[in-house]
């Protein structure tokens, strides 16, 4: 079954999904822990670690050996149910993010700057598509200006600081993973 | 080429259409049912194991800089605290033979229930919805331990938010910050220095200045800077008498007709390790 038990990319197949539910978890218990100084002065600055996790897989092409498209919507439904309790944002919004970021690698390189390249531009797409999905929900009564100045910019700021350090570790992870 | 091919379209409609109803469709279902259906909450129940697995190393790692980082401020804590213990003590003492002297009238007056008698359940945080529009907190009770949705949550010294969702072994609270139209309706009273209360309900959060706002006060008494405020016990689900905060000051509205009254929040939402939920006996 999608190669778990022997053959070729066994490691990976495992260490994916674990790697991609773990960041899920690690996302709120930071949030939580962290709340004090990720919430100060009105501002929201949310931790992405999974958003994250999924761009550099896309960057290194690891999707050519795994159903992406499947863990990310297992990975987006635990997400909203979890979390939220509604489900929609981000289960729609992973699969917009990773749909995003294979268009943008053929424009890219594997360096650390396309990486935080394809890291803006996926974020963007992912924050973007969930304040449009909290307001179709009704959940959202946040101002554009607001949602920008309060949350987006933050959370982008934190995550691409958080992507370059992330990208030593990452890079020699994934790199092993698809030799092996 | 042109972006949208006419297969391509039908897709990008048909993606619309169900992302548009799974949102509006679970909204619905999360406001209109006291728990979610069963495999939400056996999701919800599976997701909340591994988030205490997860959580743990986090939080040890939290606490431990958050002792060290408290430790810088022992000594001035410590005399300024001493000084507050001998007048708590008498407190304590004063509050335990109210207590008993009113058991004593109630049973008197065969007043059974009354709005402050509830019991609090504590639960420890697991998670915290990363979000900026949802403020909610996954703690780890559920029904298992009789909480049901729409019960008042305290953390600290003071009234944090409601139950949202309930699952078997988790739940979710939605806290009094968001600024969304059901999170912080609570029914509230303000006492003042000569024993006059003002009643009425938290219409807003100011997200800018972290502050509660009662709105729509037309009762002419007089309130001062530092006046107590907690929930009135009015509408039946919250219980009275849990602490909200403190009185910062009284504006007059655009129209002139009303006033509002800014709240000093009792909590610091941004850290809240523990809550207990207060549940109406």
């Amino acid at each position: 079954m999608f190669g778990f038990f022997g053959g070729y990319h066994t490691k990976l197949k495992w260490i994916f999904p674990i790697m991609l539910f773990l960041l899920l978890f690690l996302d709120g218990a930071i949030y939580a822990n962290m709340a004090g100084i990720l919430t100060k002065n009105s501002s929201h600055t949310l931790p992405m670690f999974v958003a994250l996790w999924l761009i550099y897989a896309i960057t290194y092409e690891l999707d050519e050996y795994l159903p992406i498209y499947l863990w990310t919507l297992v990975a987006g439904i635990i997400y909203d149910v979890f979390y939220f309790g509604v489900i929609g944002g981000y289960t729609v919004g992973f699969l917009i993010l990773v749909w995003v970021c294979q268009k943008l690698r053929i424009y890219l390189s594997e360096s650390l700057l396309s990486v935080l390249m394809i890291t803006i531009l996926g974020l963007t797409s992912l924050q973007l598509f969930t304040y449009l999905a909290a307001n179709i929900a009704g959940l959202s009564i946040m101002t554009v200006p607001m949602f920008v100045l309060h949350t987006f910019t933050p959370t982008l700021a934190l995550n691409v600081v958080m992507a370059v350090i992330m990208y030593v570790p990452c890079r020699y992870c994934l790199l092993f993973l698809k030799n092996n | 080429m042109k972006f949208f091919s006419s297969r391509r379209l039908v897709y990008f409609i048909i993606a619309m259409i169900v992302t548009i109803a799974l949102l509006t469709g679970s909204v619905l279902v999360r406001n209109r049912r006291a728990t979610p259906p069963a495999i939400q909450q056996f999701g919800n129940d599976v997701a909340g194991i591994f988030a205490r697995v997860v959580d743990w190393p986090v939080s040890q790692a939290h606490q431990g800089y958050d002792s060290i980082s408290q430790l810088l401020s022992t000594y001035q804590e410590n005399t300024q605290l001493r000084s507050k213990v001998d007048k708590l003590a008498q407190a304590q003492v004063r509050a335990q033979v109210l207590e008993n002297e009113n058991k004593v009238l109630k049973k008197q007056l065969k007043l059974n229930s009354t709005l402050t008698n509830y019991s609090l359940v504590n639960a420890t945080v697991i998670s915290r919805t990363p979000s900026s529009w949802l403020s909610q907190l996954v703690i780890n009770v559920g029904q298992n331990a009789g909480i049901k949705k729409n019960m008042s949550v305290v953390a600290g010294k003071g009234l944090i938010g409601r139950i949202s969702e309930v699952n078997k072994t988790t739940a979710k609270v939605e806290l009094l910050s968001d600024d969304s139209e059901t999170a912080n309706r609570f029914a509230i009273q303000i006492t003042n220095s000569a024993g006059k209360s003002v009643y009425g309900i938290i219409t807003d959060f100011n997200r800018n200045t972290n502050r509660i706002i009662m709105g729509e006060v037309t009762s002419k008494i007089k309130l001062k800077k530092g006046d107590k405020v907690f929930t009135s016990g009015l509408g039946g689900i919250t219980p009275k008498g849990l602490y909200v905060g403190k009185v910062e000051r009284v504006t007059n509205s655009s129209n002139g007709l009303s006033k509002s009254v800014v709240i000093v929040p009792a909590t610091d939402f941004g850290n809240i390790p523990v809550v207990s939920v207060a549940i109406q006996k």
